[in-house]
């Protein structure tokens, strides 16, 4: 197959066109700062952190923010949770430290055991709620970190690897089971209402497929290992993403499709939730002091679950 | 000719003259949009022929959680 633009041969198709490698970076890099500015994901005075893993995807969202950043003149640092997840997360934490070094990019690393005083392997041996799979623990306190830590450090935007698939499996794992509601926090730029405590999250890589992703990083010689977290079998994401790939590969677009059916209905959404949410007054973590919608925050409620079990440990060992 | 396949990190000797990558993805039962093929070092798409003696390396997508 030919390039659909010149002479090459194409080492990509997709949405009817071919492209060789020069005329795919091409592609990836004018759809990526097109999602910049149509949704307006960074402002001059920004100071932008991104969230990255190591991941061919936080490699590439990176990699387009300095980009985009440099030019534009918009500080920009990179951040990286380290969950303590053995024989996954210190291999791609080394393709990072790498890449940083490579571009002269500021990195800063937070660890669960710094920051929540254990590694995730170690809280899962403990293994804190029956019903609560490492997942969920491992996202509630990413999540947490990520904004506390992006605040600490000053930003103002939090720029994220997520990609096309990402987003179709989430309107997706919302929709089956009928949160709504989160669907409204989906989107090129997450959240809600505006909240001093809350670090905006933006995805620069929002019309980017895993595939192009990874084609990417593969072409720009980026190093990234496979690798894969011991834990996603256990996912439901997981069950969903294999889902959408099936339906992919006998329907090609259908992630484009699902993922712009969204966008057509979610202004109304955010203005729905939007509405309901702000009969709500906000409310503070009493222990952390975090926007949540309780009296303490999810994070800081499986600290205290944490601590208990420790407890328990203890006692039951002496 | 050998395979490589990278989310199993699994190695195939396949005692096949000529194939298609399509054909080769559809025997691996492997889908298409969760791949990328490359042949002695370059990526290639469906249509390509291979032979007996390429290396073919089938690198994953899907992020890792
Ligand atoms: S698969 Fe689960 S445990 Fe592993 S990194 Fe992803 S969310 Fe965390
Ligand atoms: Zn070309
Ligand atoms: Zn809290």
């Amino acid at each position: 197959m030919q390039c659909t633009k010149c002479a090459e041969k194409a080492v990509y198709t997709g949405q009817g066109q071919n492209f060789c490698k020069n005329h795919f970076i091409n592609y990836f890099e004018n759809k990526v700062l097109r999602t910049i500015t149509r949704f307006g994901l960074f402002a001059p005075d920004d100071q932008v952190c991104v969230a990255t893993s190591g991941g061919k995807d936080s490699l590439s969202v990176l990699y387009m923010t300095m980009k985009y950043c440099r030019e534009h003149h918009i500080a920009f640092f990179a951040l990286a949770i380290d969950e303590g997840i053995a024989g996954y997360r210190d291999h791609t934490l080394d393709d990072l430290r790498l890449f940083c070094t490579q571009y002269d990019i500021k990195l800063e690393i937070v660890s669960f055991k710094d920051r929540f005083g254990d590694t995730l392997d170690n809280i899962r041996e403990k293994g804190i709620e029956k019903n609560k799979k490492p997942c969920t623990v491992c996202g509630i306190f990413r999540r947490t970190l990520l904004n506390r830590e992006a605040k600490r450090l000053g930003a103002t935007k939090l720029a994220t690897g997520h990609n096309l698939d990402d987003e179709a499996q989430s309107f997706l794992m919302n929709t089956l089971l009928g949160n709504m509601s989160h669907n409204a926090s989906l989107g090129p730029i997450t959240g809600l209402n505006q909240n001093d405590k809350f670090v905006p999250r933006v995805k620069p890589l929002y019309f980017i497929s895993e595939k192009e992703s990874r084609l990417f990083a593969l072409l720009k010689g980026f190093k990234v290992e496979f690798n894969e977290c011991p834990n996603i079998g256990l996912s439901f994401r997981a069950t969903v993403r294999d889902e959408i790939n099936a339906i992919e590969s006998k329907l090609p677009g259908a992630k484009n499709g699902i993922v712009n059916a969204f966008l057509e209905i979610l202004p109304e959404l955010k203005e729905k939730y939007r509405a309901e949410k702000s009969r709500h007054t906000f409310q503070y973590c009493k222990r952390c002091g975090d926007a949540c919608s309780g009296e303490i925050c999810n994070a800081c409620r499986l600290e205290e679950e944490l601590c208990r079990k420790e407890t328990v440990l203890r006692n039951s060992k002496e | 000719m050998n395979i490589f396949i990278e989310k199993e990190n699994k190695r195939l000797a396949l005692a096949k003259h000529a194939i298609r990558v399509a054909d080769l993805l559809l025997d691996l039962g492997i889908k298409d949009s969760t791949v990328i093929v490359v042949k002695n070092g370059t990526v290639v798409l469906e249509d390509e022929l291979l032979e007996q003696e390429d290396d073919i390396q089938i690198l994953s997508v899907v992020s890792g959680g």
